[in-house]
C-alpha cells in the first residue's frame, strides 16, 4: 500500500458515512439510466429488464465489499474491540471498578513510598563528590558519638592527611540583622574557610572565605544568600564590599551565594531542620574561646582517592590513639559515611514504609488475579459460545488483551494521579521536618515499573480464560454454563492460595500497624512530670554587643517578665533557657570532694566530666509548670544575685551522682569550676528532660534571677489560642527593645508532636497500608466466597431439597470463609513475628510478639471476613431447589 | 443477445482507465461504453465496477467530482489523473505479454 493510498484511506474512513450516501446516490443514477435504455431498447425489453431487476438483488454484497474499502482494517479491528470491551465493562461495573481501584491502589502507594525512599535515602547527596565524604564525631568513653570540639577538630586536620584530604568544619548559628521593619533573626553557619570547596559551593558574587578570614584579628567577614541580599538588601549590586551590622558587630559583605541545596551543610542537625542558611561568616575560633570539653562542631573530611571507609576508620582509631596520648585526652573519632550521618535515621521507619507498601502491591495483584480467575471461570461459557459462533481463537486472546490492557491503562493513569497526590501530600505534611522531604519527585522508572507489573498481572490472568476458550471443550462448556465441576479444581486452588496469602500479609501489616501504634500510645503516655496542656513558648536572644553584662540581661528579662504578668498573671509566666522534652544545653559538672571537682582551672578543663542537662529557670518555673518537689525546697524569692547560690536537680541527678546519700545539701561546679560552688537545695520529680523514648536524663537547674543568660525562653500558662499569644509576644519585644527578635513560639504540646514525629509518621503510614490492605483483603473474600456460592448453587439447591436449612446453608459457606480467614492468620501470625523482630528498634514499650496486638490483629481479621461474607452466605441461604433442578 | 464473458482478473481496472482518457464519464457510461465497444461482449455489472472504481480512486488514478449531465441529472464523474495514465501504459504493457503468451500456447499444437 502506498502513502496516498494510505492517505485515502484514512480520509475515506473518516467520511464513510457520506461516502455510503454518495454511493447509493451514484448506484440509484445507475440503475435510472439502466431501467430507461432497457426499455427504450429495441427487441427483447423484457428479458433486459429482468436482467436489471436480477442484478438489484446483490447490491448488498457489493455495498459491504465497497465499505470494507474505506475501513482501516486492523486499527477498526481494534475499536471495534475497545467498544467491545467497553460493553463488557459497562455490564459488569462492580468487578471493573473493583479491579481498576485495586490497580491504582497499587500502582499509586508502591510508586510514592519508593519516590520518597529513593528521594531521601538513595539519590546522591547535593554536594561535590559526595561519595568520598565522611563524618567525623568525638566518640567518648561510654562510646556515645558526639560533635567534636575545636581542638579536636584541629587535630585531626593535622593528623589525617594520609587518609583524608581535607577536613572542613561548621557550627550553625544565628545572627539579628537590624532592618527598618524590625529585627530579623538570620539563620546560618559558621564554616571553615575550605567548607565551601567541600560542598562544591560556588559564590554568585564576590569572592568565598579564605584561610586568613578565620584569624581572630581579621575583619569580620560575611557571604549572604540570595534572597537575603534581593528581599532586605534591595539587590544592591554594589553590595560586595559594603558593611552591614549584625547582632551589633560590622561585617564586610564578600559574597553572595545561591540558595542551592549544597549549601545546606553536611550537618545531621541542619539537616534535619532544613533551614538553607542566610549567611556564612567565617569560623572565629582559638582554644581560649572554644575549650576542648565544649563538643559542638560538625565535622566533614574527603577521603583519599583509594581509600575506603574501613581502611580510614583503622588509621583514624591509631591517630585517636596518639592524640590521646599527647594531649592526655580519653575520647576517640569515629568516621561514618556522611549520607548515614545525615538521613541514616530514616532507613529503618522508611525501609519499613517500603516493605508494608511492596506488601500491599503483592496483596492489590493478588487480589486482581484471584478476582479475574473468578471471573474466567463465569466467562467459558461466553466464549464457548462465541468460539460456537466462529470467534477465532486469535481474536478472543485480543479481545481479552485488550480489556486488560484497557484496564491497566485506567489503573495505572490513576495510580499516577494517587502517586502525585500522595508525594504532594506528604511534601506539605514533612517537608519541613524530615530531610530532603520537600525535594521529593515522582520516580519516572518505579512509575514505569509498577505499570507494567499491573500489567502484566492483568494480562497474566486475564489470558487462562481465552486461552482455555480455544482449547476447551466447547459442548461440554456450553452444557455446564461456567459451572462446570471438572476442570475448576487447578483454579480452585491457585485462588485459594491468593486469597489466603492475601489475607496473611494483610495480617502482617495490620499487627505491624497495631505495634507502632501500641508504641505510639505508650510513649505519649510516658509520664512527663508536668502538665504540657496550655504551655506556651516564645524564644528570643539578645545580641551580645548591647546586653554583654548579666545586669543588662536580667533587666531586659525582668521587663519582660513584668508585661507578661501583667497580661497573664505572674503565677502563670516564667523563663527558661530550654524546653523540657526538646532537650538544650548539656555539660560536664563537678561534684564537691570528687576528682576533677575542685581548683579546676581553665588549663584543666578535661573532658571526663559527668556530662548533665544544664537548665537556666525562673524562680517560679516548677510552679509553673506544675512539677512534684521530691526532697528539700524549690527556688524562692530570696535566691537573687548576690545571695549564695543555689541549685536544684531532677530524681535522675539525684540517683546517679548521689546513689547512696540525700542530694540536698551537696555542691557542685560548672564551667570547669570558674564560677565556683554551688549547693543543691531540692530535688524534682524528673521533668521529662531528652526524647521520650529513652531515660529521663540528669538534669540540674540554675536560678535565672542568681545566673542571668542572654539566650531565654518564656513561657506562659494559658488556654488563649497560641497564634494570638504569638503576636502578644512579638508586641511586648517590639516594645522593650525593637531590636530584639521573636526566633519561634511553640507550645509544649508541639515540642512533643515533634518528639514523636518520627513514630507516629510510621504508625500513620502502617496504619493507612494496613486499612487498605484490610480493605482488599476484604474485596478479595468477599469475590472469592460470592463465587463459589454462585458455582455451588445447584448444590445447595439439592441440599435445600433434601431438607438443609437456611442456617445449615450459610454455616457451610461461612465455614469455608473461616477456613481462608484461619489459614491467612496462622501463616500472618508467623509473618508477624519475623516482621516483629524486623521493626524491635523502632518499638517503644511493647514487644515485637506482644500477644495483645496479634490477637485483636486476628480478631480484626476474623470480623473483617465475616462481614466480607456475609452478602454471598446470605445468598447461599435462599438457595432455592427449583432453580437448581431448572439449572439442570 | 451474445453471451456475457467473464473479465480476466485484473483487466477491469486497465479497461475502466483506457475508458476514461477519452474524457471523463459517470459509472454508467463507462459501463456503457466497455458494453458497447465490446460489441456487448463485456458487460460490467454495479457490483465489480462501482469497488473498482472506489479502488482505483483510492489508488489515486482517477478523481471523482459530482456535476450535471446534459439531462440536468446529478452524477458522479471519473477523470483520470496522470498517475493513471502512467499505470494504464504499465498494465497495457502487461496485458499485451500475457496476451501474447496465451495465444502462443494457443497455437502451440
Amino acid at each position: 500500500m502506498t502513502l496516498l493510498e494510505l492517505f485515502n484511506r484514512l480520509r475515506d474512513r473518516l467520511r464513510r458515512d457520506a461516502l455510503a450516501r454518495e454511493l447509493d446516490e451514484e448506484l440509484r443514477f445507475h440503475r435510472a439510466l439502466l431501467k430507461r435504455d432497457a426499455t427504450l431498447g429495441p427487441s427483447d425489453d423484457n428479458d433486459a429488464i429482468d436482467h436489471a431487476a436480477r442484478r438489484l438483488g446483490n447490491a448488498t454484497y457489493y455495498r459491504e465489499e465497497t465499505r470494507a474499502m474505506w475501513s482501516l482494517g486492523t486499527l477498526d479491528e481494534f475499536l471495534n474491540d475497545l467498544r467491545f470491551v467497553l460493553r463488557t465493562i459497562r455490564a459488569t461495573p462492580a468487578f471493573s471498578i473493583v479491579v481498576t481501584l485495586t490497580l491504582a491502589l497499587g500502582i499509586g502507594t508502591t510508586t510514592a513510598m519508593y519516590s520518597i525512599v529513593n528521594s531521601i535515602l538513595l539519590r546522591p547527596l547535593p554536594y561535590r563528590a559526595p561519595e568520598s565524604l565522611v563524618q567525623l564525631r568525638d566518640v567518648q568513653k561510654d562510646g556515645r558519638e558526639t560533635p567534636a570540639s575545636y581542638p579536636e577538630y584541629l587535630d585531626w586536620r593535622q593528623r589525617s592527611s594520609d587518609v583524608l584530604s581535607d577536613v572542613a568544619v561548621s557550627y550553625g548559628s544565628g545572627e539579628v540583622l537590624e532592618t527598618p521593619e524590625g529585627a530579623e533573626q538570620l539563620q546560618g553557619s559558621h564554616i571553615s574557610a575550605n567548607m565551601l570547596d567541600m560542598i562544591g559551593l560556588r559564590p554568585l558574587l564576590g569572592r568565598g572565605f579564605r584561610i586568613d578570614d578565620e584569624a581572630r584579628s581579621a575583619p569580620r567577614v560575611v557571604m549572604l544568600s540570595e534572597p537575603l541580599w534581593r528581599n532586605r538588601l534591595g539587590a544592591d549590586p554594589a553590595i560586595v564590599g559594603r558593611t552591614i551590622t549584625l547582632t551589633g558587630f560590622p561585617y564586610v559583605v564578600i559574597g553572595v551565594f545561591a540558595q542551592t541545596p549544597n549549601t545546606l551543610v553536611p550537618s545531621a542537625y541542619q539537616w534535619s531542620h532544613r533551614r538553607l542558611p542566610d549567611f556564612f561568616a567565617p569560623l572565629r575560633l582559638d582554644e581560649k574561646n572554644a575549650p576542648r570539653g565544649l563538643h559542638w562542631l560538625d565535622v566533614v573530611g574527603r577521603l583519599r582517592p583509594g581509600v575506603d571507609l574501613a581502611r580510614a576508620r583503622t588509621r583514624l582509631a591509631a591517630m585517636a590513639v596518639s592524640i590521646q596520648h599527647d594531649r592526655g585526652a580519653t575520647h576517640g573519632v569515629r568516621a561514618n559515611a556522611l549520607a548515614d550521618a545525615l538521613v541514616g535515621n530514616y532507613r529503618a521507619p522508611l525501609g519499613l514504609m517500603l516493605i508494608a507498601v511492596a506488601m500491599l502491591l503483592v496483596i492489590a495483584c493478588a487480589n486482581v488475579a484471584s478476582l479475574l480467575l473468578a471471573r474466567a471461570a463465569t466467562r467459558r461459557r461466553e466464549f464457548a459460545m462465541r468460539t460456537a459462533l466462529g470467534a477465532g481463537r486469535q481474536r478472543l486472546v485480543r479481545l481479552v488483551l485488550v480489556e486488560s490492557v484497557f484496564r491497566a491503562v485506567i489503573g495505572g493513569a490513576l495510580g499516577v494521579a494517587l502517586a502525585y497526590a500522595l508525594v504532594a501530600g506528604m511534601r506539605a505534611w514533612l517537608g519541613a521536618s524530615v530531610a530532603r522531604m520537600a525535594d521529593v519527585s515522582i520516580d519516572a522508572r518505579v512509575l514505569v515499573i509498577a505499570v507494567a507489573i499491573s500489567v502484566i498481572c492483568g494480562l497474566a490472568f486475564g489470558i487462562i480464560p481465552a486461552a482455555r476458550a480455544g482449547r476447551s471443550d466447547i459442548v461440554r462448556d456450553l452444557r455446564d454454563g461456567g459451572r462446570g465441576v471438572m476442570g475448576g479444581m487447578s483454579r480452585d486452588r491457585s485462588r485459594r492460595t491468593l486469597i489466603v496469602a492475601e489475607v496473611a500479609l494483610s495480617f502482617v501489616l495490620l499487627a505491624t500497624a497495631g505495634l507502632l501504634t501500641r508504641s505510639v500510645v505508650k510513649l505519649l503516655a510516658v509520664p512527663k512530670g508536668f502538665d504540657v496542656s496550655n504551655l506556651v513558648a516564645g524564644y528570643t536572644w539578645l545580641p551580645s554587643p548591647r546586653y554583654a553584662d548579666s545586669l543588662s540581661q536580667k533587666a531586659f528579662f525582668d521587663r519582660l517578665l513584668a508585661e507578661l504578668g501583667g497580661s497573664f498573671g505572674d503565677s502563670h509566666v516564667t523563663l527558661a533557657s530550654d524546653l523540657p522534652i526538646a532537650g538544650g544545653t548539656d555539660g560536664g559538672i563537678g561534684v564537691e570532694g570528687r576528682a576533677h571537682a575542685g581548683g579546676m582551672g581553665m588549663k584543666d578543663m578535661g573532658d571526663d566530666v559527668l556530662n548533665v542537662e544544664k537548665r537556666i529557670v525562673g524562680n517560679n518555673y516548677f510552679g509553673v509548670l506544675g512539677a512534684r518537689l521530691a526532697t528539700g525546697r524549690l527556688f524562692s524569692s530570696s535566691d537573687v544575685l548576690g545571695a549564695p547560690p543555689v541549685v536544684i536537680v531532677n530524681e535522675t541527678f539525684a540517683r546517679l551522682v548521689f546513689p547512696k546519700e540525700s542530694a540536698v545539701g551537696k555542691r557542685v561546679s560548672f564551667n570547669w569550676g570558674i564560677d565556683g560552688y554551688q549547693t543543691i537545695v531540692g530535688v524534682v520529680a524528673d521533668l521529662r528532660e531528652g526524647p521520650l523514648n529513652r531515660p529521663s536524663l540528669p538534669a540540674i537547674y540554675m536560678s535565672a534571677e542568681q545566673r542571668p543568660n542572654s539566650s531565654m525562653r518564656f513561657l506562659v500558662r494559658s488556654s488563649v489560642p497560641a497564634a494570638a499569644i504569638a503576636s502578644t509576644f512579638r508586641a511586648m519585644l517590639r516594645k522593650i527593645d525593637p531590636t530584639i527578635p521573636l526566633v519561634e513560639t511553640e507550645t509544649m504540646d508541639d515540642v512533643v508532636r515533634a518528639d514523636t514525629r518520627q513514630q507516629r509518621l510510621s504508625m500513620v503510614m502502617l496504619g493507612a497500608f494496613a486499612c487498605m490492605a484490610l480493605l482488599l483483603a476484604a474485596v478479595g473474600l468477599y469475590g472469592v466466597i460470592s463465587y463459589s456460592v454462585a458455582q455451588r448453587t445447584q448444590e445447595l439447591g439439592i441440599r435445600a431439597a433434601l431438607g438443609a436449612l437456611p442456617g445449615d446453608l450459610m454455616r457451610l459457606v461461612l465455614r469455608q470463609a473461616m477456613m481462608f480467614a484461619v489459614t491467612g492468620v496462622a501463616l500472618g501470625i508467623v509473618g508477624a513475628l519475623a516482621t516483629g523482630r524486623l521493626i524491635a528498634s523502632q518499638l517503644f514499650g511493647v514487644g515485637p510478639s506482644d500477644p495483645l496486638t496479634l490477637s485483636v490483629a486476628a480478631m480484626l481479621l476474623g470480623v473483617v471476613a465475616v462481614i466480607a461474607s456475609v452478602v454471598p452466605t446470605r445468598k447461599a441461604a435462599k438457595a432455592d431447589p427449583l432453580e437448581a433442578l431448572r439449572a439442570e | 443477445m451474445p453471451p456475457k464473458r467473464d473479465l480476466l482478473p485484473g483487466t477491469l481496472d486497465m479497461l475502466i482507465l483506457k475508458t476514461l482518457t477519452a474524457g471523463p464519464l459517470h459509472g454508467y457510461g463507462v459501463a456503457l461504453h466497455i458494453k458497447e465497444w465490446s460489441r456487448d461482449v463485456l458487460q460490467v455489472d454495479e457490483g465489480s465496477l462501482y469497488p473498482a472504481l472506489q479502488r482505483i480512486r483510492q489508488k489515486g488514478w482517477i478523481t471523482a467530482e459530482w456535476k450535471q449531465t446534459p439531462n440536468n441529472q446529478r452524477a458522479r464523474y471519473y477523470t483520470i489523473t496522470a498517475a493513471g495514465r502512467k499505470q494504464l501504459g504499465i498494465e497495457e504493457a502487461g496485458f499485451a505479454e500475457l496476451f501474447t503468451a496465451i495465444r502462443r500456447v494457443m497455437r502451440s499444437v
